[in-house]
């Protein structure tokens, strides 16, 4: 075996074990459990003058979000489809968290892959409407932020005429890279949105990345 | 740790997961696809009967054959003697041959219906060939006992083992028999009333109509089965046979004429369908009714004969979350 063979049969090898949805769960708890002990460790945004919102203030934000967005039913296992979606949200930080975050979102999601019975999982575009609260950490110069909570999409398939609503669970972690202009404290968002929508006899998980920009509103001035 | 880990982590599970995420191409058509062909032209009086149901039939029949498609079974009503039939399409003839679409619960079986269709206040019917009757006193008469609502011919296709199930109706009022709590059809009930100028309502208004309903529905549905309803007009429209008026001969109802040419090789590329709006090899249901709408928007509702006497309408198909292929491709 020559040296090229050798190495395209270690890549399909790989390729081979990353393919096992077993392994993909595997890899994907192995990855949250990471990210959780990197955020114990972390510095609670409390204790440094350098968060991005030092003090109780909202921020708003617009960002984007291109995500695999696979679902599976009773009689079905994963398959897979691919989707995106632009987002502005709005924030209220205060020193050990976020009370309350809200997040308008149009998102589109494609066709799926086939099933061996010749079916796939339609396409479908909407607006999403979710609300979250969670925790923020100070990962210097960085702040993080864990999210959690639900959301109500109304949505309606590609090309057809058929309208829903469904709810569905969201989290976010999200990363904020701190920069200013002027006066205005800007964040340079990188972030990674997971949904569990519940889809009538399917169910469908979106995890994605997400970039995007925030900025804190000024304080209003007293008279 | 430094955030830079966070990231990596990130990052490292999303590319987990995408790579789990292959869309792969269509996989080759698995044998068990059952279809139920039925078409309903002569009733038990000749003044119900219609013109082109068993031409319907018998055409459907004939290209589901060479689309990957076992026929189990027609179920026509004719007086000419060259189309072939397994039998007369009555209540108990459906309701058996339904039930003896498939054996497999991985199936995917599809029921097809060209006959006179009916509503009233409470329910949306097809009317199988005993749904009419002989009346000394009148032209006919209607034993509606024997007319089929969209909850009976709903529980026989779900009673029968398989992955997926189609069910198309080339008869009056037919959108009656697209309904579902999971989603809310946009489509007019007749299409004559909304002016020919739009089709759809809005998203927001759709979704807030019935809310509720569909939010409940969308939790506690997992694990019930679809059926995927493709319907020839909207739950308060006529549906129609070619009557002469397009200057040329459809030979079957306005419909299916559509639908069965959807299923057709393209004229730019012979290896490609009509319907194959994505170029990727076969036809599916959702593919075949935006054939079929667009096709019958510019053929029959833009004529002004058909805008005058309120003989336009508009094919209507379910919500839900599964697309699935009719046409595979020879």
């Amino acid at each position: 075996m020559n040296l090229l063979d050798f190495i395209v049969k270690k890549k399909n090898e790989r390729r081979n074990i990353l393919r096992k949805p077993a392994t993909a769960r595997l890899a994907l708890a192995a990855a949250a459990l990471w990210t959780l002990l990197a955020l114990a460790q972390a510095t609670p945004v409390s204790s440094s003058p350098q968060g991005l919102a030092d003090s109780s203030r909202w921020r708003v934000d617009l960002s984007g979000n291109a995500a695999a967005v696979p679902s599976h039913s009773f009689d079905c296992n994963l398959l897979a489809a691919y989707g995106w979606d632009l987002g502005l949200g709005a924030e209220y930080a205060v020193t050990i968290g976020i009370p309350l975050r809200v997040e308008l979102d149009y998102l589109n999601v494609g066709d799926s892959a086939w099933d061996s019975s010749l079916f796939r999982y339609r396409g479908f575009w909407g607006l999403k409407f979710a609300a979250l609260s969670g925790w923020r950490f100070l990962l210097s110069p960085v702040e993080a932020e864990i999210l959690a909570g639900g959301a109500l999409t109304a949505a309606r398939y590609t090309s057809l005429s058929s309208v829903t609503a469904y709810p569905s669970i969201v989290g976010e972690l999200r990363c904020l890279f701190p920069f200013r202009i002027s006066n205005l404290k800007f964040g340079a968002i990188l972030g990674l949105p997971i949904e569990y929508m519940f889809r009538g006899t399917a169910r469908t998980l979106s995890a994605g990345l997400e970039a995007g920009i925030s900025v804190q509103l000024p304080e209003a001035k007293k008279k | 740790m430094k955030h830079s880990s966070c990231i990596a982590a990130a990052v490292f599970a999303l590319a987990a997961l995408l790579a789990s995420c292959q869309l792969a191409s269509i996989p080759t058509t698995p044998a068990n696809r059952y279809a139920l062909v039925i078409g309903v032209q002569d009733y038990p009086t000749d003044y119900k009967d219609l013109q082109f149901p068993d031409d319907d039939a018998r055409d459907m029949a004939d290209l589901l054959s060479t689309q990957g498609w076992t026929v189990t079974k027609r179920l026509i009503s004719t007086n000419d003697l060259s189309i072939a039939t397994d039998g007369s399409p009555t209540y108990a003839a459906i309701e058996s041959a339904v039930a003896s679409l498939s054996a497999d619960p991985n199936a995917t079986i599809l029921v097809y219906f060209s006959g006179h269709g009916a509503t009233d206040s409470d329910y949306t019917y097809i009317v199988p060939y005993d749904g009419i009757v002989v009346d000394p006193g009148s032209n006919y008469g209607s034993n509606i006992a024997k007319w089929i609502t969209p909850a009976t011919l709903t529980l026989w296709m779900t009673a029968v083992p398989a992955k997926n199930r189609l069910l198309i109706l080339d008869s009056c009022d037919s959108g009656g028999f697209v309904t579902s709590d999971v989603a809310v059809d946009t489509a007019p009930a007749d299409y004559s009333q909304m002016g020919n100028t739009t089709s759809d309502t809005g998203l927001i208004a759709a979704a807030l109509s019935k809310l509720n309903t569909m939010l409940a529905a969308n939790v506690t549905n997992f694990g019930s089965k679809e059926v995927q309803v493709l319907s020839a007009s909207g739950s308060e429209e006529s549906s129609y046979d070619d009557d002469g008026t397009l200057g040329f001969s459809l030979d079957n109802g306005v419909f299916t004429y559509f639908l069965l040419q959807a299923g057709e090789p393209s004229s730019s590329n012979s290896l490609l369908l009509k319907g194959d709006a994505n170029k990727d090899g076969v036809v599916t249901i959702d593919e075949a009714y935006v054939y079929a709408k667009a096709q019958i928007k510019l053929n029959w509702n833009s004529t002004n004969y058909h805008k005058w006497a309120d003989m336009d309408l508009l094919p209507h198909i379910s919500g839900g979350t599964r697309d699935v292929v009719l046409y595979a491709g020879s």
